[in-house]
């Protein structure tokens, strides 16, 4: 028996919310945000806005994938 | 008190049993409860809903009760290897270990495969009288 379970918007939008989270937890987004604005160090949010595009396109939303 | 042991008359001497052991289950062969009790008192230990009682001892999670062939007895319960190789009908539950949902399917044909968005998620399996297995898949 071969079951593919599609996810609705909202089940898709919790699951990126979880990665963001593990990926870059609420402290390193600041600290990488900060390092941006006053330092003028883009590094790590290029590096959080890369895997920010990674996470979006491994749980796409329904409506992307139709 | 004199001792026997000696004596090679009293060598194969079994003293009869005076108590018994005893495993009650309900139509499907679920072990409803085990025990012993004097022998004269075994009769007495059948519950009203019963299906009946064995005078055989039970592991109450692991073993169930065979009704299936001429002669009914106590059984180990199968396990379940993988899920490429489920009893027919099985109850698979999917648990989205993110999202913390749940779904149900019941399965016909022996084997299972999922598919979803990735993630983690435990897969449990059950079908009686195997003993319920747990599976996490990664996608």
């Amino acid at each position: 028996m071969k079951i593919t379970r599609t996810r609705s918007r909202a089940e898709i939008a919790a699951l990126r919310e979880a990665a963001y989270l593990a990926a870059w937890p609420a402290h390193k987004q600041q600290e990488a945000l900060q390092d941006s604005l006053l330092r003028n160090d883009p590094t790590k949010l290029n590096r959080m806005t890369a895997d920010f595009a990674e996470i979006r396109a491994r749980f796409p939303y329904p409506e992307e994938t139709a | 008190m004199t001792d026997h042991s000696d004596n090679p008359a009293f060598a194969d001497f079994v003293p009869p049993p005076t108590g018994a052991v005893f495993t009650r289950f309900d139509a499907q062969g679920r072990i409803l409860g085990t025990g012993g009790c004097a022998l004269a008192d075994y009769r007495h230990q059948l519950q009203p809903g019963d299906h009946g009682i064995l005078p055989q001892a039970a592991d109450l999670l692991r073993d169930y009760v065979d009704l299936s062939g001429e002669e009914i007895m106590v059984r180990k319960r199968p396990v379940i290897a993988g899920l490429d190789a489920l009893p027919v009908p099985a109850t698979v539950t999917v648990t989205s270990l993110t999202l913390g949902t749940s779904d149900t399917y019941e399965v016909i044909d022996g084997s299972f495969d999922y598919d979803d968005v990735p993630g983690r998620y435990r897969i449990t399996v059950s079908a009686w009288p195997h003993l319920d297995a747990t599976f996490e898949v990664t996608l």
